[in-house]
């Protein structure tokens, strides 16, 4: 079986600069798998040239083995909530159902399995009573599931997310962890760009851990690794901090 | 009233408002500004090289720098510090400039001035009349205008979807393998035929007015798109009727009148959002 991506010597970023460098990993099919890393590490960027949104200055990106143009019909994808204008007069019906579309039926009448996975999709993140709402009456995380649901009604293979547990609720937080689980299940696999140490580990079970650079990639045993979040967040974090003060604190006394 | 001059209105201001709702949705109201302006010096070059101005020679003329005029705003915005109203505002002021420049200088003999272009004459309508053979089928303004209003409506029902689908998320529709520059290409040469057909009989200022405000008065509270359009065509013929026959009671400026009636609809739609707001607010606490 194709790794779901397959990435090496990447290096992309924008007008010229780059932002991420001679990144090398794969990431095989049928995990649940966390891009994590501080903000500014090219976690964006990342997922960007994976959509091929932008364009990669060097190196290969393959996805289930392809180019990304031959398998976009496989893969789903979810953007930042902020990506768009949430006043927008549309409902969320209408925003679910644009998963379903592609170059190839935007023009056409729309078939009834599309317009049934939409009304599947909305369900699995209980917004089926919502369908008819505007977006714009929704609430943070009721946003955040439209999206997902969008995702969903696409019945892709592999789904790749951006910072979808940004600043939403419990319980949206619970209806994307079950969702989760059904989609290992299910053997999709999903990618996830997550900035939140705190919950990485309990959320994700394969890991790719960024800084602009690529400091670690592998299933959820082997990254627990103090060495690998010190490079990542750069001691930037508050708690690796205390840390290391600690031992410092300790190595003086021994000393003295 | 002339009813010719009722209808021209009517007409124009109702295609408007479906033609230009992907313009006002997608934050770009100001391109409509952008490709207006554009337009003078591009039907000015033709008449330049040709040394006539045709119908056909205009429009190739001012496709041609509308054309120009979005891509030039599309590279400019990208660039660090150029957003999209800085770029908009950089290249369109330009562009008219270049075409007064030229009217005042090698082009003197052109039929068209700035007076012209931004206002137009809407009165003047029923002087410019469509004959065939011997017969007089009416004033050209209200064939022109009918023509706009089918237009309007064909390119709503053929490219509505892919247009609300690049201008909600044009990320997501990249990623889906739609690319959104090539739809809003196409849908700003459409605003451009749209403007070069009809500024002659009203002025781009006017155009402006009816490609934006009953729009942006509907959006105000419209939770779908259905109740937009439905609105905002409502809007536009009750605001230039009640525009036309204001003029006609005052004796004062048509276009003048109507476009000041269309900013009356959006101040008033934009109270009532205001009010309905509060009082949601209210009932909360």
């Amino acid at each position: 079986m194709n790794d779901a991506l397959n990435i090496t010597n990447l290096t992309a970023g924008y007008l010229g600069r780059p932002v991420i460098f001679d990144l090398c990993f794969t990431v095989p099919q049928g995990v649940i798998c966390g891009v994590i890393g501080p903000n500014g590490s090219g976690k964006s960027t990342l997922l960007k040239s994976i959509m091929g949104l932008i364009h990669p200055m060097q190196g290969t990106i393959q996805v289930l083995g392809h180019s990304i143009d031959q398998v976009r019909s496989k893969i789903a994808y979810v953007p930042q909530r902020e990506s768009v204008d949430w006043n927008f007069p549309v409902s969320v019906y209408d925003v679910a159902l644009m998963g379903r579309y592609a170059p190839d039926n935007i023009f056409k009448r729309l078939k009834n399995s599309d317009k049934e996975a939409t009304l599947k999709a909305l369900e699995k993140v209980h917004l089926l009573e919502y369908k008819d709402k505007p977006i714009g009456q929704l609430s943070g995380g009721q946003q955040q599931r439209v999206f997902i649901a969008r995702a969903l009604a696409r019945e892709a293979e592999l789904y790749i997310m951006d910072e979808p547990f940004a600043g939403v609720d419990s319980v949206t937080e619970s209806a994307i962890l079950k969702l989760l689980k059904e989609m290992k299940q299910e053997k999709k696999t999903v990618v996830i760009v997550h900035h939140d140490l705190q919950t990485a580990f309990d959320y994700f079970d394969y890991f790719v851990m960024i800084n602009r650079k690529l400091i670690f990639s592998g299933q959820k045993k082997e990254a627990l690794q103090p060495q690998y979040l010190f490079e990542t967040y750069g001691g930037g974090l508050p708690a690796l901090d205390r840390i290391r003060t600690a031992g410092n604190a300790r190595e003086e006394i021994a000393k003295s | 009233m002339d009813i010719e001059i009722f209808f021209t209105a009517i007409f124009l201001s109702v295609a408007a408002s479906i033609s230009g709702i992907y313009m006002v949705l997608s934050q770009k109201s100001m391109y409509g500004d952008a490709l207006s302006h554009s337009l003078l010096p591009g039907i000015v070059l033709v008449f330049l090289i040709t040394g006539e101005r045709s119908f056909f020679g205009s429009l190739i003329g001012a496709l041609f720098t509308g054309v120009l005029v979005s891509v030039l705003i599309r590279r400019l915005e990208g660039i660090k510090g150029i957003y999209s109203d800085a770029a908009i505002g950089g290249v369109f002021v330009v562009f008219f400039a270049l075409g007064i420049l030229l009217i005042s200088g090698p082009a003197e003999g052109v039929d068209l001035d700035q007076d012209c272009v931004l206002f137009g004459e809407i009165a003047f309508v029923p002087i410019d009349r469509w004959t065939i053979g011997d017969y007089d089928v009416g004033a050209r303004g209200v064939w022109i205008s009918l023509f706009l209003v089918l237009l309007a409506l064909t390119f709503h029902l053929v490219m509505g979807r892919v247009m609300k689908f690049v201008s909600f998320n044009s990320e997501f529709a990249r990623s889906r393998g739609v690319n959104p520059e090539i739809w809003n290409m196409i849908y700003h040469i459409f605003i451009s035929i749209f403007i070069v057909l009809s500024f002659e009989l009203v002025g781009v200022i006017l155009i402006l007015s009816f490609l934006v405000t009953p729009i942006a008065a509907s959006w105000l509270v419209s939770g779908n798109m259905k109740r937009l359009i439905f609105l905002s065509l409502t809007l536009a013929a009750a605001s230039t009727s009640t525009g036309l026959v204001a003029a006609d009671a005052l004796d004062v400026s048509i276009s003048g009148t109507i476009a000041f009636m269309q900013g009356v609809t959006f101040f008033v739609f934009l109270s009532y959002y205001s009010l309905a707001k509060k009082r949601s607010i209210r009932r909360l606490h």
